[in-house]
């Protein structure tokens, strides 16, 4: 006998009433299956998008007279001089350094190298794609994550990214995504061949380890207190400031906490702490833009930093996994 | 009738350009937060205006209505199944009950029947979800409100474009016969 369309309607929406009171576990399995037929499509789509919204940005900036351009190009061309200028006088320095390292005894020796290196660590580089976004655009991110409902605020906006990847396995949580420019936020959710990734934007992005590096500026000096001593900030005391830093649910991440003396200011760089066992390495976060008193505290200030390039538009990604941070992943092969 | 792998076919494609290119779409409003249209939803009133058999655009709405909720993950956790669907199915049965009182043919009725489908199935959405994840945040309620309620306005200026669209592959959606019981 086969069954009428009420008997099937009824079926379906028991199916409803089961799903809804199973919990977000069993919904997150069933998204993520449901996620390998939309990929095809999802995936072009969001070509087409992101390549609509760079085209638009492109006509929407600012456009430069020719004029502007000869002196630009002028400014290029007195940099490029100064640069090969500085190199030539290194050169020299580090000619003199070698000579009077071989006067001294047992000065054949290299010295030791400083910690600039990079820092070396094994590690896999993930490719994906951004295949689609949340499909209804307003907040409810509130509705999610009863277990840090004090940290939600009202007009959260929903900021997750559905991914594709080359993994037949679950990816695990956690794991940073970075693309060439940024860290671009991190994997919350996977399943074959997709996964979730929460943007750093997201308000819910919270509490990540990052240093902010003040850029010097020679014709704008500023004053720091160090050791209780008001000094001017050169490249030998210019440390990192290490910060927390919490995406602001809009188009940005919010710092706060940051005493006033650092003197930090606009347009100096975040990056990652590169102490996290996810990510240990320095990989740019963003710009500073912004900052303010703290009303609550006056000695610190809170910060406003933007992402160094516009996240609704991000295609390509790679997903940082350090083999030994988790042993699921450690099965799966990947580019080194 | 619904042509049911017509229909699906184009349940599939608007729900991935909900989630793709409809996110050009989206923009956000200063205090309020990101707004923007429910396009699947306009699907779900055009077959809730034409088709004969209630319980046809009941089975449409559920589908279109699980389309979303597989595509739709909430922020940092993730937002339950089900609710969606259920809206759905709830509110385009109510309007295939009262479409009688509309002329469909009218641009104003078209937007009046898209901004009641929105504002009722999202409300009802966000209530199941509020309800059944035990929250006890409902003071975030009329904000979340406020949201859905611009999203359906912006949802019901685009819906006499999105209609003209859909009108065009009738045929293809629905059977001959659906719609022949409306009355003006």
């Amino acid at each position: 006998m086969r069954p009428t369309n009420t008997i099937v309607l009824m079926i379906l929406l028991t199916a409803s009433g089961i799903t809804t009171l199973v919990g977000s576990g069993f919904s997150s399995r069933l998204r993520g299956l449901a996620s390998l037929p939309l990929a095809p499509l999802g995936d072009g789509g969001m070509y087409l998008s992101a390549s609509v919204r760079e085209r638009m940005k492109e006509l929407a900036s600012e456009q430069v007279s020719q004029e502007q351009a000869r002196e630009l190009k002028n400014t290029c061309e007195e940099l490029r001089d100064t640069v090969i200028s500085l190199e030539a006088g290194n050169e020299e320095l580090r000619r003199r350094l070698e000579e009077l390292q071989a006067l001294r005894p047992g000065g054949s020796e290299k010295p030791a190298s400083r910690s600039f290196a990079p820092l070396e660590y094994d590690y896999e580089l993930i490719p994906a794609h951004v295949i689609m976004a949340d499909s209804l655009p307003y907040s409810h991110g509130r509705l999610v994550n009863p277990k840090r409902s004090g940290a939600i605020a009202p007009g959260m906006p929903v900021a997750a990214r559905r991914l594709i990847t080359d993994r037949l396995k679950n990816i695990p949580s956690g794991l940073p995504v970075i693309n060439t420019m940024q860290l671009v936020g991190r994997i919350i959710e996977s399943g074959p061949f997709t996964a979730r990734m929460q943007l750093v934007t997201d308000r819910d992005f919270r509490s990540v380890p990052a240093r902010i590096i003040r850029i010097i500026d020679p014709h704008n000096p500023r004053q720091v207190i160090i050791n209780s001593a008001i000094q001017t900030l050169t490249e030998d005391i210019n440390r990192p400031i290490s910060v927390i830093v919490d995406g602001d649910g809009a188009d940005g991440m919010t710092i706060s906490d940051v005493p006033h003396d650092h003197q930090v200011r606009p347009g100096d760089r975040l990056a990652t702490s590169g102490k996290d066992l996810a990510l240990p390495a320095a990989i740019p976060i963003g710009t500073v833009t912004d900052v303010k008193g703290d009303p609550k505290n006056p000695s610190c200030v809170i910060i406003k930093v933007r992402p160094l390039m516009d996240l609704s538009a991000i295609r390509d990604v790679y997903i940082v996994w350090t083999p030994g941070s988790n042993p699921v992943a450690e099965k799966s092969g990947g580019d080194k | 009738m619904i042509r049911w792998p017509a229909f699906l076919l184009a349940a599939y494609l608007l729900v991935v350009f909900q989630g793709t290119i409809g996110r050009l779409l989206v923009f956000n409003v200063p205090q309020v937060g990101p707004i923007g249209p429910d396009v699947v939803a306009m699907l779900a009133v055009f077959v809730a205006m034409f088709a004969r058999n209630t319980t046809d655009v009941m089975l449409a709405a559920w589908v279109l209505g699980l389309g979303l909720d597989l595509t739709n993950s909430g922020g940092s956790g993730a937002t339950v199944v089900g609710p969606m669907p259920i809206a759905y199915v709830l509110t385009a049965g109510v309007l295939h009950r009262v479409r009688e009182a509309f002329f469909r043919e009218l641009w104003l009725a078209q937007a009046i029947l898209a901004f009641l489908f929105c504002l009722a199935s999202h409300i009802v959405w966000l209530a199941l979800q509020t309800l059944f994840r035990s929250l006890p945040d409902w003071s975030a309620f009329g904000w979340i409100t406020l949201e859905i309620a611009i999203s359906a306005v912006y949802t019901a200026i685009l819906m006499p474009f999105v209609f003209a669209v859909l009108r065009k592959c009738r045929s293809w959606l629905l059977s001959a016969s659906a719609g022949a019981s409306m009355t003006f």
